[in-house]
C-alpha cells in the first residue's frame, strides 16, 4: 500500500514525509534552516517586553472591560475626528459659498439700483457738465457690474473645484469607516490618507 | 521550523495568562514568541517591525484571552487561532507598506551576493548563507498564497491539518498546494543559479 495515500494522511500532520523528491526534500529542509534562523532574532529583552506587554493587558481586562473595546473605541474616535476634519472644511465651504453669493448678489442688486437711479428722467443736474456726468455714470456702473460678474464667476469656479475636492475627501472618510467596521484590531492608516488629502487642499 | 512541544496544561497556562498571571505569560512567549516572529520576520523582511508585530499579536491575544480561551484551550486549535491573529496583523502591515512604500524588486538584490562571492573564497559558512539568501529571494517570488502556505508551515511550525483547516481547505489539497509551491521554489533557484553563472561567464 502506498504510504502516501489519503488514508494516511492524518499521521503525516507533523511530517513533510509526504515528500519524495530528494530535491524538494532538501528544499523543505533549507526553509526549515532559515525559519530557524529568522526565528533567533528575538532578543531575551524582547521576550520579556512582549510577555510584560501581555501581563499588562490581559490584567487591564480582567479588571474592567475589554481593553480590545476600549482600542475599538479609541480607534472609532480617532475615525470621528478624521471626519470631523473631513466634514468641516465641506460645511466652511458651504456657508462661504453661500455668504459670497449673497455678498455678490447684494452687490449686483446695489448697482442695478443705483444705475435705475441715476438714469431716472429729470434726475440730472442743468449744467453742461453735469449731464456730462450723468451720461458716463452707466458706462462706468457697465464696467464695475461686468468685472464683478468675471469675479463672482470665478469665485464660483473655485467653489466648484473645492467642492470635488472635498467629495473625494468624502470618499476617503467613508472607507476608512467601512475598514474600522469590517476589521476593528487592526489600525487603520488615517495619517497619510485622510490627512494627505485634507492637507492637499 | 519545528514547533516547540506542548506545555503539559495549556488549559491552565492559558487561564493563569487570562488573568494577567505573569509567569504565565512568560511561559506563552516562550513557547510561540518564536514562531510568530519567524512567520512575520520572513513575510515583512524587517526585523524590528517583526517584533513589533509579534508584541501587536500577544497583546491583541491578551485582550481576547479571557472570551475565548476557553474554546481554543486544546494545544492545535491555541496554536490555530494564535497564528489566525499573526496572519491578519502581518496581512495588513503588507497592506500597509503596499500603499505606501514603494515596491523593492528582489532583482535589486541579486548582485550582492555575488560581488560578494567574487571578493571572498567562499567558506562553508558563507555558501550557507548565500543559498539561505537566496532562498529568501526565491521566497520573495512567490505568490502570497503559495508564500503563505510556506511560511505558516515552516516559519509558523504549523501542521498541515492546522494550516488547511485556517485556510478552509481539504488536507489533500493543501499538500498539492504545499508540494507545487516547493516545486516553484526549486525552478526559481534553478534559474537563479542560471543568472549566476551567466554572469560569471559574462565577467
Amino acid at each position: 500500500m502506498n504510504p502516501n495515500t489519503p488514508n494516511n494522511l492524518n499521521s503525516l500532520r507533523h511530517s513533510d514525509d509526504y515528500l519524495v523528491d530528494a530535491e524538494l526534500r532538501q528544499i523543505n529542509g533549507l526553509l526549515d534552516t532559515l525559519a530557524t534562523r529568522d526565528a533567533q532574532g528575538l532578543s531575551p529583552e524582547a521576550f520579556e517586553r512582549i510577555a510584560r506587554a501581555g501581563t499588562q493587558q490581559a490584567r487591564a481586562a480582567a479588571q474592567g472591560g475589554s481593553p480590545a473595546l476600549r482600542l475599538t473605541e479609541f480607534e472609532a474616535k480617532v475615525a470621528r475626528h478624521q471626519m470631523h476634519r473631513v466634514n468641516m472644511p465641506r460645511r466652511y465651504a458651504a456657508a462661504a459659498m453661500i455668504a459670497i453669493t449673497c455678498g455678490l448678489g447684494a452687490l449686483a442688486w446695489m448697482n442695478y439700483a443705483n444705475r435705475g437711479a441715476t438714469s431716472t428722467p429729470g434726475s440730472g443736474g442743468s449744467s453742461i457738465a453735469g449731464k456730462d456726468t450723468h451720461s458716463n455714470q452707466p458706462v462706468a456702473s457697465d464696467n464695475a457690474a461686468a468685472s464683478e460678474f468675471a469675479s463672482m464667476l470665478s469665485a464660483v469656479a473655485w467653489l466648484d473645484d473645492s467642492s470635488s475636492e472635498l467629495a473625494s475627501l468624502n470618499t476617503d472618510a467613508e472607507s476608512l469607516s467601512e475598514s474600522i467596521k469590517a476589521d476593528p484590531l487592526s489600525v487603520p492608516d488615517v495619517t497619510s490618507g485622510i490627512g494627505g488629502t485634507a492637507g492637499s487642499m | 521550523m519545528e514547533a516547540d512541544g506542548p506545555p503539559a496544561d495549556l488549559a491552565a497556562v492559558l487561564a493563569a495568562a487570562a488573568s494577567g498571571d505573569g509567569q504565565a505569560w512568560t511561559s506563552l512567549v516562550g513557547l510561540y514568541a518564536r514562531r510568530v516572529f519567524a512567520l512575520a520576520r520572513s513575510r515583512v523582511g524587517r526585523p524590528d517591525l517583526a517584533e513589533e508585530i509579534t508584541q501587536s499579536v500577544f497583546v491583541t491575544l491578551a485582550s481576547k484571552l479571557k472570551a475565548e480561551a476557553s474554546g481554543y484551550s486544546e494545544q492545535g486549535r491555541f496554536e490555530s487561532w494564535l497564528m489566525r491573529i499573526a496572519m491578519n496583523r502581518v496581512r495588513d502591515e503588507i497592506r500597509r507598506q503596499r500603499r505606501h512604500a514603494e515596491p523593492t524588486d528582489p532583482e535589486h538584490f541579486s548582485n550582492v551576493p555575488s560581488t560578494y562571492h567574487q571578493q571572498h573564497e567562499p567558506t562553508t559558512n558563507e555558501d550557507n548563507d548565500r543559498q539561505l539568501s537566496t532562498l529568501r529571494r526565491a521566497l520573495c517570488k512567490l505568490s502570497d498564497a503559495d508564500r503563505e502556505i510556506i511560511e505558516m508551515r515552516h516559519h509558523g511550525g504549523l501542521s498541515f491539518a492546522q494550516i488547511a483547516e485556517l485556510q478552509n481547505e481539504p488536507l489533500g489539497t493543501l499538500l498539492a498546494r504545499h508540494h507545487r509551491a516547493l516545486k516553484k521554489l526549486k525552478l526559481l533557484l534553478e534559474e537563479n543559479a542560471d543568472d549566476h553563472e551567466s554572469r560569471k561567464d559574462d565577467l
